[in-house]
């Protein structure tokens, strides 16, 4: 048999999250209409990160008198809701572009996060590629500050709490 | 807390809601008010330019005034009972009758 060394593709720079308000077909979101619809916003160079957890439940069935040994049996799938952290120009007006993701990222909003791993995100959105798409519904802005030091920035914590399970698919043109 | 506006968005022409601030900021066309469902109640019904419409006036209600007007109490009474609206003090059944 032949050793197969699969290639892992680095997640720095490699991602691309567009935000869109509508996608009617998660598992092949419209290029043209939604994913560079004049409303979505691509998001990459707003937020800190992206990596929304998800945990599977695992138990077992309650045992019966003759049962020696218990297997571990899958249960639901629990999705927890996702903070994320963006920049944003505290004495700039909201339809500034440096306010775009705090404009439209108001509280109870349902975004659309388009995905795309793997490709550097200055590469154009097009027909083919693998997205993911998480819908969301925006929780409150809370202004808060990136961290302690002298380093840190003014920035918007909020989290978003997901309303269906991530699709996988392909952009469609 | 958020006010939310119903949006067409021009590319799909899918309706989505938004903030009123965003739809503003993006001049997209408001298709409807989320605030007038707020209280349970829509917001009455306005023109093009946001001048309310004019309170529509049944026949019924018209005749009475006009027969208050002139002075006839018999079809100010009889239009009364007919359901209208607007006019005198409504008569007593009998009276209706007689």
């Amino acid at each position: 048999m032949t050793v197969i060394i699969a290639e892992a593709t680095n997640v720095s720079g490699n991602l691309k999250i567009t935000a869109a308000l509508t996608v009617a077909a998660p598992a092949a979101p419209d290029l043209s209409a939604e994913i560079a619809a004049v409303t979505s916003l691509d998001v990459s160079c707003f937020i800190r990160s992206w990596n929304p957890e998800i945990q599977t439940n695992s138990g077992s069935a309650p045992p019966r008198v003759c049962t020696t040994a218990q297997m571990p049996v899958e249960g639901y799938s629990q999705f927890s809701a996702v903070e994320l952290r963006y920049v944003y120009d505290p004495q700039a007006a909201t339809s500034t572009d440096d306010n775009k993701a705090r404009l439209m990222f108001a509280q109870g909003t349902e975004i659309n996060f388009v995905v795309r791993k793997g490709l550097p995100f200055t590469t154009a959105w097009a027909a083919g590629q693998y997205s993911e798409v998480w819908k969301m519904r925006a929780g409150r802005q809370n202004y808060v500050r990136s961290g302690d030091d002298e380093f840190a920035e003014f920035e918007i914590s909020q989290m978003f709490y997901p309303l269906a399970e991530p699709t996988h698919g392909q952009v469609v043109a | 807390m958020t006010e939310f506006v119903r949006v067409s968005l021009p590319e799909s022409g899918t309706e989505a809601s938004v903030s009123a601030e965003y739809a503003k900021a993006l001049k997209l066309k408001v298709l409807k008010d989320e605030r007038a469902e707020r209280s349970g109640r829509a917001l009455a019904p306005t023109r093009a330019g946001g001048r309310p419409l004019k309170p529509r006036t049944t026949v019924a209600a018209k005749k009475a005034a006009a027969n208050v007007a002139v002075g006839n109490p018999d079809a100010q009474t009889s239009s009364a009972a007919a359901g209208g609206k607007s006019g005198g003090a409504p008569a007593s059944p009998q009276g209706a009758k007689a």
